[in-house]
């Protein structure tokens, strides 16, 4: 798969997450009187402590995140393609993303034990997002980018 | 150099609009404030369903023209956002003194939902019930993230000015714990599975739960009309 290719995957990707993100966080800020929720307990994981982190709304903190990649996926295909400082940031924010996604899962099987559709779909396209950004390639030895 | 409008760009910038205009869209259609189950009326007076209501916490005049039956859970966001502008203005504004009787119903619809209905429920005893109401949604962010909220109920209790010792005892032992499941069982007989789910002179309002809406339909009642 060449790096172009990979990229707009990335911004795909990023584009549906943020729409997830936004659903949720209107939801949270109460402009929604639901959660369209086909299966599991969305309610439970929304209005739970956990849904904030560091005092901001998780769903907020997720639409910022996918916004930003889905500004780097764009910026890497345009205007910056190549540079050194997109493939840190795309990996730290990549890898980052899937660490707390991995933290929010665990909080949902392990504490709260409840599971919210739109969380695992979210965590889905964040791991979808880590793999196709390849964030161990900035890695001293790793292959260059666009290799493969 | 790797460009987006390089090969392929084009089936890429389709897929990126139809991913914007089917998530736009799905954000519209998601469903909103005025969005409510498919309920049959209510009877205001007389009856079963009607006897039943004393589960209910009422505000306003025994025969205000203009009845509001409001069923909440303190940690439905929507319920926090219907309280704290809506409702609170409406009670300030004609059920105090006006034609409007306000029957506030806790429907925790989660198990965290209970403890602070039980919490409203043990102001209720000590006549506080709307205040601790209005701060238990003011405050949702502060409680939800304890693991034994009834503490901050506790403190709350001491800003309302409650004989705290006897709220502690109330909250603790869940001494409301029947009130609150009376509460529930009455929405859940009504056909009542989400919140706030809210009736106007025992019709449920399917359109329009807002201040203005609300508002007018209760000068409308006084007057006459409805």
């Amino acid at each position: 798969m060449s790096n172009e290719t990979r990229l707009r995957a990335i911004a795909l990707i990023a584009l549906v997450g943020l729409f997830v993100a936004v659903y949720l966080w209107l939801y949270q800020m109460g402009f929604y009187g639901a959660l369209l929720c086909g299966a599991g307990s969305c309610e439970v994981v929304q209005a739970s402590k956990y849904a904030r982190f560091l005092g901001q709304p998780v769903p907020l903190l997720g639409t910022l995140w996918y916004g930003g990649v889905l500004v780097l996926a764009f910026l890497a295909l345009g205007p910056a393609s190549g540079r050194r400082w997109l493939d840190v940031l795309l990996a730290l924010a990549t890898t980052g993303g899937l660490l707390f996604s991995i933290y929010l899962t665990a909080v949902e099987l392990l504490i709260l034990h409840a599971v919210c559709m739109w969380c695992v779909i979210s965590a889905v396209l964040t791991v979808a997002i880590f793999v196709l950004a390849r964030p161990w390639r900035i890695l001293p030895g790793a292959a260059p980018a666009g290799a493969g | 150099m790797a460009n987006a409008k390089g090969k392929g760009g084009k089936g890429f910038y389709i897929l990126v609009a139809a991913v914007v205009a089917v998530g736009g869209f799905l954000l519209m259609t998601a469903g909103g404030p005025d969005e409510v189950p498919d309920l049959a009326p209510v009877a205001l007076a007389g009856g079963a369903i009607a006897a039943d209501m004393s589960s209910g916490t009422a505000m306003g005049a025994e025969d205000a023209p203009a009845v509001i039956m409001e069923f909440s859970d303190f940690l439905c966001p929507h319920c926090r956002q219907f309280n704290g502008l809506s409702g609170k203005l409406l009670r300030q504004n004609y059920a105090d003194t006006g034609p409007l009787k306000w029957i506030s119903f806790d429907f925790p619809l989660w198990p965290e939902s209970w403890a602070p209905a039980i919490a409203a429920q043990c102001a209720k005893r000590q006549g506080k019930y709307w205040e601790m109401k209005d701060l238990l949604f003011a405050r949702v962010d502060g409680w939800s993230r304890e693991g034994n909220p009834n503490r901050k109920f506790i403190e709350y209790s001491k800003d309302l000015g409650l004989d705290a010792d006897a709220f502690k005892a109330c909250v603790d032992g869940q001494e409301t714990l029947a009130e609150v499941q009376a509460s529930k069982a009455y929405g859940e007989s009504l056909g009542i599975s989400s919140t706030p789910t809210v009736y106007f002179n025992g019709e449920p309002v399917t359109r329009g739960m807002d201040y203005g809406n609300l508002e007018e339909r209760i000068q409308a009642a006084a007057a006459g009309g409805e």
